[in-house]
């Protein structure tokens, strides 16, 4: 059976991968999320882990609309899903996503090859939650890391 | 230098294997083959099993005959005779009578222009007939096993040589008594009647009470390998209780395996089954030593024209009292046509009712110091050898002439032949990793595919998107528009290959708990085919509704 979105964003966030930050283009941030999430110790090789994301990107940004971005990749060398957060001190024009807004909300998920119903479950949590318009509003609004990760907890 | 007994059954068996090889390149039945060899390493061959080991050998013959007669009988299900048990009586009656008949007269007149002896020739003549009457059910069953024969004219053939040795027993005792009034013996009519009573009624109730016994035991037996040696125990005891109360081993092993068959047919019918392949080597023994035992001696040219009459004449009475018997009993015309042609067949019971004739007419002398009892002896010893050599390949050209041929085959059979590239699906579409979760349901709608393998720009396949692991995205709509196929995609385990053997790639996909995989090649990595246990299973069924010819 799958799990609840609340349980499924509790094992995968931590408050250590939630960051306010100032990158100026898409790569810069999503390097900088690539980054945090290889020293958590969940990722093996982190090298695979970027080869990954930026592959996935290649192939269709994942700029979903309404300013949110959800890069993601299943790869073996990941050992549970996980998830990181970043809020863009400036929208990033250059994310390419599918309704050309910029994005400012970010949010990273790997998982492993074998994980397809809990990882596709948590992305679609992700996603029903960043279309209510209150939901994005107070994100943007956050001041510090910790309130960013009580609103996105109490969201569910 | 000696050959111990297990050195000559390993020469046996081993000789026997590699005739029927030969054999069956010539497409001639293997039993013909294990008799072939048993002629070569027997009496009248090179002598490996001379008048040493036959004796020796002969508790393995009725071993043998124990496990034949109970095969026979666990064929003879009370349902087929509820609808055909008239059909065939009438049939059993009129091969062994047309056989008693014309038999019986030709050999007597022959003996009578040697000898001018009226008795010892209608004597010899009652003996001749009754003997010819008898069918092989061990040779004739083999056939119809070898070739996984299945239909009316193989339970036909099945019932009558199961049911012909009683008649014969029934004709041999009659012909003996009514032989040694003739030629002055101290032959006892009423006394042999009731020996036969007490040996075909006693065989009947020690057979069924050992059925009822056995299916009582196997109830309670908790493993296949504990049936088997249940089994092979009930038989063994069988063979020696016949032979100690003087019964008919065949005829006892029959009532056992009809008995168990009908009072438990679910239990019985895998036991069945396994019994068969456990005795595969013990059948190709009993057959070499039934061609060893042969003896081809110098005999009296007018012995020779017994010889022919007897095979000529057997044949034609076999032939059209069948004919006759299924006529009057309404027979379909199948059986009226086909049926004789498979009753040829001569073995055990008959060779073991010359020897009893050799000792019971062994004083009365035809010609030139030759006895009535040796006659017999030398007679049916050759006409066994040639109607054994007869017999099955004429057994093969009925039921190939009937189409039954091939028809007994389980799914397991056919499972066991086929490889996984025999089964899947080849003509695949595919699915493009950078397509949108919109297009991939799309797919889905408009093709008859359950999987699909995901491939990148070259075609390589990365996974495979299956319609169950599609459920899970059903209530997520919200994600079609920008999830892709590569993001869902399941990677495959390359676990089954093409030409793996199905029945170890449904067993894999059976402990995996799936459904259907994707299989690709293993140099370029492109999608081959699409192997679903689903379909597997229903062309494995379309395979053997066509083989049975349903």
């Amino acid at each position: 059976m799958a799990e609840s979105g609340t349980l499924l964003l509790d094992g995968a966030l931590s408050p250590q991968r939630v960051f306010l930050t100032e990158a100026s283009t898409k790569n810069e941030l999503l390097d900088l999320l690539i980054r945090e999430m290889g020293l958590c110790g969940e990722v093996d090789d982190p090298q695979a882990f970027e080869t990954a994301i930026f592959t996935r990107e290649e192939l269709m940004s994942t700029g979903i609309g309404l300013g949110i971005g959800v890069p993601h990749a299943r790869i073996s060398s990941v050992r549970r899903i996980i998830m990181a957060v970043a809020v863009n001190k400036v929208a990033l024009e250059d994310y390419e996503s599918i309704d050309n807004l910029p994005v400012q909300i970010v949010f990273m998920v790997a998982g492993r090859p074998d994980q397809q119903s809990s990882y596709v479950r948590l992305l679609a949590v992700l996603s029903h939650l960043v279309k209510q318009e209150s939901n994005r509003k107070a994100l943007l609004g956050a001041d510090s890391t910790e309130q960013l990760y009580h609103i996105i907890r109490n969201a569910l | 230098m000696e050959l111990g007994i297990l050195l000559i059954l390993g020469i046996g068996v081993f000789g026997g294997i590699l005739g029927a090889w030969l054999f069956q390149k010539l497409h001639i039945p293997q039993v013909i083959g294990y008799i072939a060899i048993g002629l070569i390493i027997g009496r009248s061959g090179l002598g490996i099993i001379g008048d040493v080991q036959i004796p020796t050998l002969r508790p393995f013959s009725f071993l043998a005959l124990a496990f034949i007669g109970f095969l026979v009988g666990g064929e003879l299900e009370g349902k087929i005779f509820k609808q055909y048990g008239r059909q065939f009586m009438g049939i059993m009656l009129g091969e062994g009578l047309g056989a008693f008949a014309i038999v019986g007269l030709g050999t007597g007149f022959i003996l009578w222009l040697v000898t001018g002896s009226l008795p010892a020739s209608i004597a010899g003549g009652l003996v001749f007939g009754a003997i010819s009457s008898a069918t092989d059910p061990a040779s004739t069953v083999d056939v119809l096993w070898e070739y996984r024969s299945k239909g009316l004219l193989t339970t036909g053939l099945i019932s009558v040589v199961a049911l012909d040795d009683a008649l014969a027993l029934t004709l041999y005792a009659l012909g003996t008594s009514l032989a040694g009034v003739l030629v002055g013996g101290e032959v006892n009519l009423m006394e042999l009647l009731k020996t036969l009573g007490i040996e075909l009624v006693g065989s009947g109730v020690l057979g069924a009470g050992c059925g009822l016994g056995l299916s009582w035991l196997l109830k309670h037996s908790k493993s296949a390998d504990r049936s088997l040696t249940l089994l092979v125990g009930c038989l063994l005891l069988i063979a020696g209780v016949s032979l100690a109360f003087q019964l008919d081993v065949i005829l006892c092993a029959m009532a056992a395996g009809a008995t168990l068959i009908n009072h438990a047919p679910h239990r019985s019918k895998p036991l069945l089954e396994t019994l068969r392949a456990f005795a595969s080597p013990i059948y190709v023994m009993f057959f070499v030593m039934v061609g060893a035992r042969l003896q081809l001696a110098a005999q009296p040219s007018w012995l020779w024209g017994i010889v022919a009459f007897y095979v000529v004449g057997r044949t034609i009475g076999k032939y059209a009292g069948t004919w006759i018997g299924a006529k009057l009993s309404k027979s379909p015309p199948l059986l009226q046509r086909y049926l004789g042609m498979g009753l040829f067949a001569q073995g055990g019971v008959a060779v073991g009712l010359s020897m009893m004739a050799g000792q019971h007419l062994s004083g009365v002398e035809v010609i030139g110091g030759l006895d009535l009892g040796s006659v017999v002896v030398s007679a049916v010893t050759a006409t066994t050898l040639l109607v054994q050599l007869i017999g099955p390949a004429c057994v093969k050209w009925a039921i190939t002439k009937t189409g039954e041929i091939g028809r007994n085959v389980t799914e397991e059979d056919i499972i066991a032949t086929l490889s996984v590239s025999d089964v899947m699906q080849t003509e695949l579409t595919t699915i493009k990793e950078g397509e949108l979760l919109n297009q991939v349901f799309d797919k889905f709608a408009h093709h008859d595919q359950l999987s699909f393998p995901v491939v990148d720009q070259q075609g390589a396949c990365l996974g495979v998107i299956s319609i169950d692991s599609l459920k899970s995205l059903f209530v997520e709509q919200d994600i079609w528009g920008w999830m892709l196929a590569g993001d869902v995609m399941v990677p495959i385990k390359d676990i089954i290959k093409a030409s793996s053997s199905l029945a170890d790639a449904m067993e894999l996909m059976i402990q995996m708990d799936t459904e259907e995989t994707i299989l690709r090649d293993e140099t370029s990595g492109l999608p081959i085919g699409l192997f679903d246990l689903r379909s597997a299973k229903r062309s494995v069924s379309k395979r053997l509704v066509q083989q049975q010819g349903v």
